[in-house]
Parts: C-alpha cells; sequence; structure tokens
C-alpha cells in the first residue's frame, strides 16, 4: 500500500537524482518517481508543482555536490600551503568538474546540456552555471575585470564541450588530455598584468 | 509559586520594574487579543528568541521590546476610540515622516501606527504565529500572487485584531496591492474601512533621476500635502509645515544613526552583529510608532556602544574576514535565513531596503518640507525607475565590504517582474556577485527552510571558495 506522506521534498530529489543518474533524465516521470517513493502521484503533487520543478531541483542538487567538492579541493591546497593563484585555482577546479561529469554523466547532461536553457537562466541556478567566476575577485579596475570575467568564460567553455563530447561520446579525453588541455589554455591566456 | 512566563518574557524584553505592573496586565491582555497562548510565549521566550535573535545585547533586547510595545499600543486602539482619540493607520511601504508629522501634530488626541505591518513582523519574527491570520486564505488565495501582508490586514480587520481606523492612508507609490486591499476590506462591508489612497504614475524615463526632476518632486509633495489635509478633514487635526519639519528632523538623527549602525556592523572584521538584529533597527524606524520614539533612540544609542565595544575587542559571529553578504530583503521576517547562512560560514549584513546611500545624505534643493519629503523618497532606490534604481543601488554597495548580495523572498510579486532585469545592471556596476532565493518572507510556509538548505550551501560554498582565495592573495601580496 503507498505510503500517504513523505519526510520532505528533500526525499523526493534524492529519489529523483539517483533515478535520473541510472536510468537518464528521460526516464524521470511523475509515475516513476511515485513509484520508487512508493506513494502516489497525488502525493507526490502535494510537494512538488511538476517535472520541471523537480528537474530543477536535481540541478540544483548537482551544483551543490560540485561546489561542495571544489571547495574542499581548494580549501585542501590552501591548508597543504600549496600555491593558490586564480591559474592553480582554475586547473584545480578544472578537473573537479571533469572528475565530477565523469562520475554523473546523466546528471551532467540535465546540468549542462544546450536543451535546458530555462534553467541557465532561472534566477536561482544562474549563478552557479558561471563555476568559474567564483574565482573572479571584486576589484576596482573594472576594465581588468571584464577581462578577467571573459577568459574564465572562455575556460568554462572549452571545459563544459570536453566533458560533454566525452559524455556523449564524441570524444574520449582522457583526464590526463583534459588536463593538459586546460593547463595550455590557462598558461596562455591568464596574463592580466 | 509558578513562574509568570508573560513577565519574564516582559523582562527579557527590557521592561522596567516601574512599568512593569501596568506593562504586565495590558501584555496579557494583547496576547489574548491577538490569540497567543502561555505556550506560545513560552516557546518564544526559551526555543525561537533565543535561536534567531542575539539577546546578549542589551540593545536587541530593547529593540525587541519596541516592537512588543507598539503591539500594546495597537492592541488598546478600541479603548482610544471610546476616549475619542482620533486613529490614523499607515501601511507599509511608505514613508514615516509623514504619519509621524501626523503625531506631532495631534500628540495624545491621534493614535498613528501601521498595525499590519507590526503585527506581522512581531507573530513571524518573535513567535513563529503569522500562521494565525496569513491561513486562511478566503480572500487571497495562494495562487492570487500579493503579499501576505495584505492577507493579513484583511483577516485581522475581520476579527477586530485590527480596529477600524478614522482613516488608514494608503501609499500606493511603489506598490499599489495596499490600497487594493483597503478598498476590498471597504466592499466587504462588515466594518467601517476609509481608507485614502495616494498614488504617483510609473512614467519617468529609465535611467532618470526622479529627485532632480523637478516637476515630479512638486507633483508628489502636493500629493502629501493632499493626504495630510484629507487626514485634517476626517480628524480636525491641522498638520502644519513646523510638524512636518519636526518629523524631518526626527528622520534626519535616525537615519544617521542608522547608517553608523549599518557600516560599523557590515564593515567590521569581524562582524559584531548579524543581519538578523541589524534589521531589526532599520525596520522599526521604517514605521511610525505610537508609542513614540524615546525607547527607540535608547536602543539605537545602546547598540551603537555595544557594537562599538565587540570591535574594539574583535569579538564576532564568524571568524575574521568570512564572507558577508548584503541583503535584498529584510531578513528579520524569515529569521531562519540568517542563522542558516550563518551555520554554513557566511554572515548577512545590511538590508538594502532599510539602508542609505550618499544621495540620502545630500543636501536637498528645496525649503519646503513637503518638497524635502517628496525628495527623500524620490531618492530611494526602490521608489524610482529601474535605470535610477539600479546606479543607487550601485553606489550603496561600493559603501559597503561585501561579497555578494542575496536577493529573492518576494515571489508574490516583484520578482515576476523586472528586477530580474536590474540585478543584471547592479552586477555590472557594483562588480558584486549577486544571488537569488526563492521565497516569501511575509509568508514563508511554501519554502521551508529544510528545502532551501542546498541552495544556501551552494551559495556558501561559492563565497567561500572566493574568499578564500581573496585571503590566500591578499597574504601573498
Amino acid at each position: 500500500m503507498a505510503r500517504a506522506k513523505i519526510s520532505g521534498k528533500k526525499e523526493i530529489v534524492a529519489a529523483a537524482f539517483a533515478l535520473v543518474e541510472q536510468e537518464g533524465v528521460e526516464a524521470l516521470s511523475a509515475r516513476r518517481l511515485a513509484a520508487s517513493l512508493n506513494i502516489s502521484n497525488m502525493t507526490l503533487y502535494n510537494y512538488v508543482e511538476n517535472i520541471d520543478e523537480i528537474k530543477k531541483e536535481i540541478i540544483a542538487e548537482g551544483f551543490r555536490q560540485l561546489y561542495a567538492i571544489a571547495y574542499r579541493s581548494l580549501e585542501s591546497s590552501n591548508q597543504n600551503n600549496l600555491a593558490l593563484d586564480m591559474k592553480s585555482a582554475s586547473k584545480i577546479l578544472a578537473e573537479d568538474i571533469f572528475d565530477f561529469g565523469c562520475s554523473n554523466k546523466n546528471i551532467y547532461q540535465l546540468m549542462f546540456a544546450n536543451s535546458v536553457k530555462k534553467f541557465r537562466e532561472d534566477m536561482e541556478l544562474k549563478p552557479f552555471y558561471s563555476y568559474f567566476l567564483q574565482l573572479l575577485p571584486k576589484m576596482e579596475d573594472k576594465e581588468k575585470r571584464k577581462k578577467i570575467h571573459k577568459v574564465l568564460n572562455m575556460l568554462h567553455f572549452i571545459v563544459s564541450q570536453m566533458i560533454m563530447d566525452k559524455i556523449i561520446g564524441i570524444h574520449d579525453y582522457s583526464k590526463q588530455e583534459f588536463n593538459a588541455y586546460v593547463d595550455q589554455f590557462v598558461e596562455t591566456m591568464f596574463n592580466f598584468d | 509559586m509558578r513562574e509568570d512566563i508573560y513577565q519574564k518574557f516582559l523582562e527579557t524584553m527590557e521592561f522596567s520594574v516601574e512599568e512593569m505592573p501596568t506593562a504586565l496586565e495590558e501584555w496579557k491582555r494583547a496576547a489574548d487579543n491577538i490569540g497567543l497562548t502561555e505556550q506560545d510565549i513560552s516557546f518564544a521566550l526559551n526555543e525561537w528568541i533565543p535561536t534567531y535573535w542575539d539577546i546578549s545585547l542589551r540593545g536587541v533586547r530593547m529593540c525587541l521590546g519596541i516592537y512588543i510595545r507598539e503591539l500594546i499600543e495597537i492592541t488598546k486602539v478600541a479603548l482610544y476610540k471610546e476616549e475619542n482619540k482620533k486613529i490614523i493607520y499607515g501601511i507599509s511601504p511608505s514613508q514615516a515622516i509623514c504619519f509621524n508629522a501626523i503625531k506631532f501634530a495631534g500628540k495624545e488626541e491621534v493614535f498613528v501606527s501601521y498595525p499590519d505591518f507590526v503585527l506581522a513582523t512581531v507573530l513571524g519574527a518573535f513567535f513563529d504565529k503569522l500562521s494565525l491570520y496569513c491561513g486562511d486564505d478566503s480572500y487571497f488565495s495562494d495562487r492570487c500572487r500579493h503579499c501576505a501582508l495584505n492577507r493579513a490586514r484583511i483577516n485581522m480587520s475581520l476579527v477586530n485584531v485590527i480596529e477600524s481606523p478614522d482613516a488608514i492612508w494608503s501609499w500606493g507609490f511603489y506598490c499599489d496591492e495596499g490600497r487594493k486591499t483597503d478598498e476590498l476590506i471597504e466592499c466587504l462591508g462588515e466594518m467601517q474601512w476609509k481608507f485614502i489612497p495616494t498614488s504617483l504614475p510609473h512614467d519617468s524615463l529609465f535611467g532618470e533621476k526622479e529627485d532632480k526632476d523637478g516637476e515630479r518632486v512638486k507633483y508628489l509633495a502636493a500629493q502629501l500635502k493632499a493626504g495630510h489635509e484629507e487626514i485634517g478633514k476626517i480628524t480636525g487635526i491641522e498638520i502644519k509645515n513646523k510638524h512636518m519639519l519636526d518629523a524631518l528632523v526626527q528622520h534626519s538623527k535616525f537615519s544617521k544613526k542608522l547608517d553608523m549602525l549599518n557600516k560599523l556592523v557590515t564593515n567590521a572584521e569581524p562582524q559584531p552583529m548579524g543581519g538578523n538584529e541589524l534589521a531589526l533597527f532599520g525596520t522599526i524606524a521604517s514605521i511610525a510608532l505610537n508609542v513614540g520614539y524615546g525607547q527607540f533612540e535608547s536602543a539605537l544609542d545602546c547598540i551603537l556602544e555595544e557594537v562599538k565595544e565587540r570591535i574594539e575587542k574583535e569579538e564576532g559571529i564568524l571568524p575574521k574576514y568570512s564572507p558577508k553578504l548584503g541583503c535584498h530583503f529584510t531578513p528579520l521576517n524569515v529569521p531562519w535565513v540568517d542563522r542558516m547562512f550563518l551555520k554554513n560560514g557566511i554572515s548577512l549584513t545590511f538590508s538594502s531596503h532599510i539602508s542609505f546611500s550618499k544621495k540620502d545624505f545630500m543636501p536637498f534643493d528645496y525649503g519646503d518640507p513637503y518638497m524635502i519629503a517628496a525628495q527623500i523618497w524620490l531618492r530611494n532606490a526602490n521608489s524610482v525607475n529601474l535605470g535610477a534604481h539600479a546606479q543607487i543601488m550601485a553606489d550603496m554597495l561600493d559603501e559597503y565590504d561585501i561579497d555578494g548580495m542575496l536577493y529573492g523572498f518576494f515571489s508574490f510579486d516583484r520578482w515576476l517582474g523586472t528586477h530580474q532585469f536590474s540585478l543584471k545592471m547592479i552586477e555590472e556596476k557594483s562588480g558584486i556577485q549577486h544571488f537569488y532565493l526563492e521565497g516569501d518572507y511575509w509568508n514563508d510556509r511554501n519554502y521551508r527552510p529544510e528545502d532551501r538548505e542546498g541552495r544556501i550551501e551552494s551559495i556558501a560554498y561559492f563565497l567561500r571558495t572566493r574568499k578564500m582565495l581573496k585571503n590566500k592573495m591578499n597574504q601573498t601580496k
């Protein structure tokens, strides 16, 4: 017999996250999700408005995990007193997002595929799509800031495209290859002084 | 003997021994009148308030007490009506100056307050009991996008928690939901509900500095004067220029002190006090208080001293150089937000709704008090066209050492519209990263804290990463 209640929206998001990662976003439907939670469709809709809301929550959860990984990597470098400037931090972040994409292929596709324009434009999610912009400090020199902003956006574009190419089987970059590309881009483009 | 929780509550709110006998009786009656039980008082005192408010600060306790004093006043309106006092209400958002001028003119013969605002704030922020008056959706359904403050006003009016006034001056200068609500209350016909609607066309050009448009200032000043004249006709109280001047002087005094408090708290390392506490002071100053401003001034002076002391001792709510977020909402109405960020290593700071830009302290172009009041209104970021709004906001952000701005909690209206556009402009002008959280700061029952936790964690990781790099770079310089 189906449960009448669940602990909250978090439980739905966790189940949806697992479902999408295992079977792809195409498998995400109210019926499948409700069945996996042992609740009725009606109970599901007491917690969420529609499937798009669930997709948004999955993307948000993906970003939460991704940003947590990135923070921990940088913190660990910081604590080990390694050089931590924009160049080295960019490389660390790129590697983290590569690892995240490889181990969460379906979630990554949902987060970054071009078909999800509306989520990219969602005001809650938007800042998190600018993954490398967390490295961009507030600075007096607005021109310099704009320049750095552009270069970080370019890095984001390259990294996203390479990971997507790998996931959908266009080019199976190894981690070493990926890092070499990132390294070359950063060493060539990060000259802001 | 069983402890009197009502008395303990008032003692915590810094009510003096001398005023206790009268205040206690009034507080018990007021609590009962608005539907708060002994259990609710106990919960607020022992759990809710200590969780969300830093009551180790005397200034904070005093300020909380002012909200309670005003709430008690509001529950005495029926009595005041029997004494033939005139009753005038204001609604938010509006400018307290014009309402304080009415009080300066009528003194003890007039009652002036913002009952829905005070009740909703006290019930929501201090008792987690806004549901008492926001639960009934007979007149405003959840699907009808609206500010829950208006739903609370209707529901409170219909059960006489808010008594009918001689007049409610319904400002529609940037939000017209208030006067529509008053019209609805009047149409329901269950009580006399005289309202004076005042508005200003939103017809200025994008980017135009509205405070410098003489015709616009003149038009607005005329609207303010017309409102006072209408109130004069209804109450027999003549509001003169000198009363407006008294109110302007009071406004200027408190603006300077609040600005000092905002900057001390936001720009200090470590940050000495949280965003909830900071908003407590700015919020109560944004409305007219029938109880007067003596207690408020004492609370403000007290908190300024306590904040300075903490800064000197380098005592903070988080370690030095932790990331800070400014707010484009008033966090005290959703107090869990501040504490959830704090748990994630981020402090909320000033609220742009109740803060000042350098424009606010520039000399005025006029001598007439109504023209000055109009110019003050048109210097406020939220009162003007989007282009001017973005510029005023960017100027304001320039004065604060913050790592980001947090927008949101306006899911009931503004965010469906143009603020998403202005946010991009402010980000560009200020270079400060903006974040947005869905929510409704007057009624967040559809946005449970546990469902927002993930978003807050993501923002926190983003900001902590950026701050870590900034701090590292500063070390290596």
